[in-house]
């Protein structure tokens, strides 16, 4: 369970969080939408600790992650996977070793029968070939190093994930191949997962509540049915555009 | 309080300025507990470190040598333009020899490493800062400090003794010879010379600044590419500051030490 | 895992050749071999040691043999210098060290002489050093010596004259001892012959003046008269000696000639000349007025 209670957050003089309240429950997955520059972003990265509130508080699994000690934060956050809206990726070392520093378990890490396995598997998972294990972040296209940054989040098999916009700038077919991982993480594993995304189609496709994000505060949150048929035209505005095409389809 | 002309408040600039020094002394300390807390976890920083250190090591021989070896022959021949009529030849000997692993062996060796692996380290973590990728190992549970900071910073404090020595061995060298050609001194009046004004604790004294050198010029440019904020020109920035203000930290350690260690 | 070793094999390669170097530059500059175990300290006693400090030389005959290692101040008159030298030149019964000069810049050194005892010292056994008297206060002492004998040979004979002229001829010794160290060549021959002759004089006069019972037995006047004619004898050919050596001097001739720039040595040398020759004969004519002394 990831609670965000009335969170505010400023760089400098621009407000970006203005008491936001937010709450997943355990083993949903809720997609987060909003403009571009809105603090989509900055918003996911108060979940795992990334970013400390100014006022308010998060907490996950009844834990306050600003109250955490080092070690307690660092399991905590071991066991949320996070996927970064750029990929991320450790530049200086081969694909293989940064999937291989997602797997946080200590006594697997070291076990490299395990790991070996893991990262192909984890490979497979986001429709990699395992000779892409052997490149460097710089050989890869954009696509693919989004794709091995979710590898590297997956592998340690956390109980929450965090994807930020996981499928944008990925073609539809892989687009399609990471909404299905994130639902089949969702039902098989019974993952805990907040989604950021752009793809408002996608977002109703894995999503089991919807939460729009605007002026700082969340404007709207339900099921999508319970969004479409919101009244607000902030969110009427928001979904019009994307929802009309598979409509006139 | 309404001021005219803002940016020239001179109140205004000292506050700032003031505040900004203590918050980097604040963020600074905290840091360097970081780095105590993750000394324990020795199993991650370990590799990492014995890659940076080989780099470190094998990677500055060349140019903290050829530095050595320029700075020990023109002291040997300053020495010989200087000492010249009355003062024996010995003489010269025990200035290059002391010289040498007083101060140049140690401050020349520190501020080119500063430059080298000072700039280095600010702009690989700086870089690692702007691409997020500090915030992807942080997000996976793994401590940024043991896994990035601590290898280089006890890479680089374990190597530049080391640099040291290799220094003060070329340095010496380079003036032994250049004092035999221009000051025709013998082997037996430079080692004379050499020993005459030797004190154990000068070699001390030597590694001693080397551990402090070291210390700051893989600290501070590690701090600095933690905070790199803003692109590649921010990871400019902090690479320039961390050259600089590790190079002050030379000298003003170099002055600080002296006055403490050397009570004659 | 591999990739690990290689680095951390390269990582202590490095290492192990610094801490080498260090070690062995440590050693070089400050003067030691490596093996401590074959040095032995020898702690000497000194009244004073005319800034002698740690690291200076030890010299066996003028060859280095090892280094001050210590220098204690235990007290005012009372240095402590321990001498770190190689277990070969321990020192024996009769070990003499000296403080010396080495060169014009007040740089010191420690003259040793390990001995020829059979016994050697055991370890830490302290022995006692002596100051090398500068040339020239040895000289002048010698001369105002020689002068108050002369004085107590033309006034009343008695047992502090004959000490006098025993003193007298010490001096001679020491100050030949240190001409000696000065030169080498043929004037060494000559210096060594002198101080033979007059050591041998010394040795006489001291059992001559040692006998309790002299002046109870006539059977003995013989044999004074004997060390008598001995003792002029060993002075004369003291006095020869030197003559030649002083006119080697005036002619610049030897090292010594060369050596001695200022001319204090040389007159100091000359008046002692000088003095013993007026000694001598005054023994020769009037040997009954240093033999009274003691017999009648
Ligand atoms: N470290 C930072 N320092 C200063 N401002 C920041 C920082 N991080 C984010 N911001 C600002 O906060 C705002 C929100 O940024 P955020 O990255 O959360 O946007 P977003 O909603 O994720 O947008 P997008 O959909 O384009 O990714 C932006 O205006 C950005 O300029
Ligand atoms: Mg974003």
């Amino acid at each position: 369970m990831i609670e965000l209670k009335h969170i505010s957050k400023r760089f400098g003089d621009l407000v970006v969080l203005d008491g936001v309240d937010f709450e997943v429950r355990q083993g949903e997955t809720v997609a987060l939408l909003g403009p571009s520059g809105v603090g989509k972003s900055v918003l996911l990265k108060h979940i795992n600790g990334l970013i400390h509130p100014d006022a308010g508080e998060v907490w996950v699994d009844r834990m306050k992650v600003g109250a955490l000690k080092r070690k307690e934060l660092s399991r905590l956050r071991s066991r949320i996977g996070y996927v970064f809206q750029n990929g991320a990726l450790f530049d200086s070392l081969t694909v293989f070793d940064n999937i291989q520093l997602g797997i946080t378990d200590e006594a697997a890490s070291e076990d490299e029968v395990y790991c070996r396995d893991r990262v192909r598997q984890c490979l497979d998972h986001v429709n990699l070939p395992p000779e892409t294990a052997h490149k460097y972040p710089a050989e890869l296209s954009g696509g693919m190093r989004k794709r091995v940054g979710i590898a590297r989040a997956i592998a340690g098999q956390p109980t929450y994930l965090l994807w930020d916009e996981p499928t944008s700038g990925l073609d539809p077919v892989n687009a399609d191949i990471i909404d299905s991982l994130v639902e089949k993480l969702d039902d098989e594993l019974g993952v805990t997962s907040v989604v950021v995304t752009h793809d408002v189609r996608g977002a109703f496709r894995v999503a089991d509540r919807i939460a729009l994000l605007r002026d700082g505060r969340i404007r709207a949150m339900g099921t999508p049915a319970e969004l479409r048929a919101s009244t607000d035209p902030a969110v009427q505005q928001f979904l019009e555009r994307d929802l009309t095409i598979p409509v006139a389809h | 309080m309404e001021s005219h002309s803002v940016t020239l408040d001179v109140r205004r600039l000292v506050g700032r300025f003031s505040l900004r020094s203590t918050s980097h002394v604040g963020r600074v300390s905290y840091l360097l507990l970081e780095m105590a807390r993750a000394v324990p976890e020795w199993r991650i920083w370990m590799p990492r470190m014995f890659e940076q250190a080989s780099n470190v090591g094998y990677g500055s021989l060349f140019i903290v040598g050829l530095t050595a070896g320029f700075a020990g022959a023109v002291t040997s021949l300053q020495a010989g333009y200087q000492f010249t009529g009355s003062i024996p030849v010995y003489f010269a000997a025990g200035v290059i020899v002391e010289s040498i692993i007083l101060e140049l062996g140690p401050v020349l060796t520190a501020l080119v490493l500063a430059g080298r692996i000072g700039a280095r380290y600010a702009a690989e973590l700086g870089t690692m800062r702007v691409t997020e990728q500090i915030d992807a190992l942080e997000s996976l549970g793994r401590s940024s400090v043991s896994h990035l900071v601590l290898p280089r910073v006890i890479a680089g404090t374990l190597m530049l003794p080391v640099l040291v020595v290799f220094a003060d061995l070329v340095g010496i060298g380079a003036g032994w010879v250049a004092a035999k050609g221009s000051l025709e001194m013998t082997n037996a009046d430079f080692t004379y010379g050499a020993q005459y004004f030797f004190k154990t604790w000068d070699l001390w004294y030597s590694m001693i600044k080397a551990f402090a050198f070291g210390l700051a010029i893989t600290i501070v440019p590690c701090y600095m590419g933690f905070s790199t904020q803003q692109g590649a020109e921010g990871v400019g920035r902090s690479t320039t500051a961390a050259v600089v203000s590790a190079s002050v930290l030379i000298l003003f350690l170099d002055a600080a030490l002296a006055k403490v260690l050397l009570k004659t | 895992m591999d990739l690990y070793y290689k680095q951390e094999l390269k990582v202590g390669v490095i290492v192990i050749v610094a801490v080498t170097v260090l070690v062995t530059g440590l050693l070089w500059l400050s003067g030691r071999t490596i093996g401590a175990g074959s040095t032995v300290t020898v702690p000497v006693r000194f009244s004073n040691v005319s800034g002698l400090q740690p690291g200076d030389p030890v010299r066996i005959s003028g060859v280095k043999v090892g280094r001050v290692a210590n220098v204690v101040l235990e007290d005012v008159g009372n240095v402590t210098v321990y001498l770190e030298v190689s277990r070969a030149n321990r020192p024996r019964t009769d070990a003499k060290a000296l403080v010396a000069s080495l060169d014009f810049f007040g740089e010191k050194y420690v003259d040793y002489v390990p001995g020829n005892a059979s016994d050697v010292l055991r370890d830490g056994q302290v022995i006692t050093g002596q100051r090398e008297v500068a040339i020239t206060e040895t000289a002048t002492n010698l001369t105002s010596r020689a002068a108050d004998a002369l004085a107590g040979v033309q006034t009343l004979l008695s047992e502090r004259t004959a000490e006098d002229i025993h003193r007298t001829l010490v001096a001679v010794e020491r100050t030949l001892n240190v001409v000696a160290r000065l030169g080498e060549g043929p004037t060494v021959g000559e210096l060594r012959e002198t101080l033979g002759a007059v050591q041998r004089l010394a040795v006489r006069m001291d059992s001559t003046l040692a006998k309790p019972d002299i002046g109870k037995s006539l059977d003995q006047v013989d044999e004074i008269a004997a060390s008598m004619k001995e003792m002029s004898d060993g002075l004369g050919k003291a006095t020869t000696s030197l003559g030649s050596i002083l006119e080697k001097m005036d002619r610049g001739q030897g090292v010594l000639g060369r050596a001695v720039n200022d001319s204090t040595l040389h007159d100091d040398l000359h008046e002692t000349l000088v003095a013993l020759r007026k000694l001598l004969d005054d023994v020769r004519e009037r040997p009954g007025r240093y033999v009274n002394v003691k017999v009648f």
